[in-house]
């Protein structure tokens, strides 16, 4: 399978230009928690869904299935783009029924080949979605995630800070 | 934490279906359904679909469309087969583009009532690129054991009978396309749990219809 760049994401875009700030803000929510969701840790991930109780049925409509995506960059953000490299993702669809909403779909694509990761963030997206499961999964879940991710990314700026090196060069004089 | 079985069309008309239970191994099947009623036309060949479907494809249409469409095929879906839901499944399961035009589809998902006034529409091919043209997958009830045309070609030994309670005006219309033979669009009938192909190889004689149609 190959997956082609993330259209999920494109559309989101192109919907956040059309519908406005109201719909824009929901979106925005959207891509931080699907975000939080496939940079999370499997295992942390999977805990975190079974400590949940009293979760509804849900489907499984695509099946998780990896593929690589071709990840392209452009020299300093700005150049002509290149392909960096191809990179494995693993994509998963569910589909939550009977919920006040009717039916419900949860998307996720998470980097690696862990099929499991893909359908715990996928259900999470579903569930997230939902008026009854929003706060709950917010607070469990997504904001400690968040959380962890910001303090990991805080020390590891630290130390790198701490071990900077300026690098000058002396004045030879010649002029 | 798997979802309770559930089967039959979907009461959601929003909700997504599940696709094959085995995607590989059922499209491959379904696809060898495909190829060996193309290659013998008028021969009822045994197909099958998935658990769950749009109302109005039915299991065999749902599993013709899961076999046949990708993102290179563009889809032509008739009014009374391209309601939201449908739309929403063909998309999200086959990422098929959905055309408004029969002329530019490489598929037509239609009736057997409206295929009188999609077929003439569909692409043909041209001489330099015959293949260039549609095929029109037409769902129906099913097939009859009566004789309702007898069919002559390429892939047929003598002769072979096809039982299908169509307008007469439809058989005409096929007849005119397999005249004008290599260019003309393919059929192929799905009905519930079967198929028959009828490429435009394919002639058309009515049985019981004494006067020429």
């Amino acid at each position: 399978m190959s997956v082609e760049a993330q259209p999920s994401q494109q559309e989101s875009k192109a919907g956040a230009r059309k519908d406005g700030d109201a719909v824009g803000g929901a979106l925005q929510e959207r891509q931080k928690w699907m975000s939080v969701l496939a940079k999370a840790n499997s295992k942390m991930l999977a805990n975190k869904v079974a400590g949940l109780k009293g979760l509804p049925n849900y489907a499984v409509i695509r099946p998780a299935e990896s593929g690589s995506v071709m990840v392209r960059g452009r020299a300093g953000g700005t150049g002509s783009p290149f392909n960096l490299g191809e990179m494995s993702v693993t994509r998963c669809v569910v589909q939550l029924n009977g919920s006040d909403k009717g039916a419900v779909i949860g998307h996720a694509y998470v980097t690696g080949r862990d099929k499991h990761h893909a359908e715990s963030a996928a259900l999470l997206d579903a569930l997230l979605q939902t008026a009854h499961w929003r706060p709950i999964i917010q607070e469990a879940i997504i904001a400690p995630l968040a959380q962890a991710a910001e303090s990991e990314r805080r020390t590891r700026r630290e130390k790198v800070a701490a071990t900077k090196v300026n690098f000058f060069t002396m004045v030879r004089g010649e002029d | 934490m798997e979802s309770a079985l559930r089967s039959g069309a979907l009461q959601d008309a929003n909700a997504l279906c599940r696709p094959f239970v085995d995607p590989i191994g059922d499209s491959s099947r379904m696809f060898r359904a495909f190829l060996t009623a193309m290659s013998q036309p008028g021969r009822v060949v045994a197909a099958f679909g998935p658990g769950e479907f749009p109302e109005t494809l039915g299991t065999t249409g749902f599993g013709a469309a899961l076999t046949l469409l990708d993102t290179d095929t563009p889809v032509y879906l008739s009014k009374k087969v391209g309601d939201a839901g449908t739309r929403a499944n063909l998309r999200f399961h086959c990422g098929c583009p959905i055309v408004d035009d029969p002329a530019e589809a490489a598929f037509a998902l239609l009736t057997l009532a409206e295929a009188e006034t999609v077929l003439p529409k569909l692409p043909v091919g041209t001489p330099d690129y015959p293949d260039k043209s549609a095929t029109a997958l037409i769902l129906v009830d099913g097939f009859t054991s009566d004789d309702t045309v007898r069919l002559t070609g390429p892939g047929i030994y003598k002769y072979k009978t096809l039982g299908l309670d169509a307008p007469r005006g439809l058989w005409k219309l096929l007849r005119e396309n397999s005249d004008r033979y290599p260019l003309g669009f393919d059929t192929v009938f799905v009905g519930d749990g079967d198929i028959v192909g009828l490429p435009r190889s394919t002639r058309i004689d009515p049985v019981n219809i004494v006067e020429e149609i």
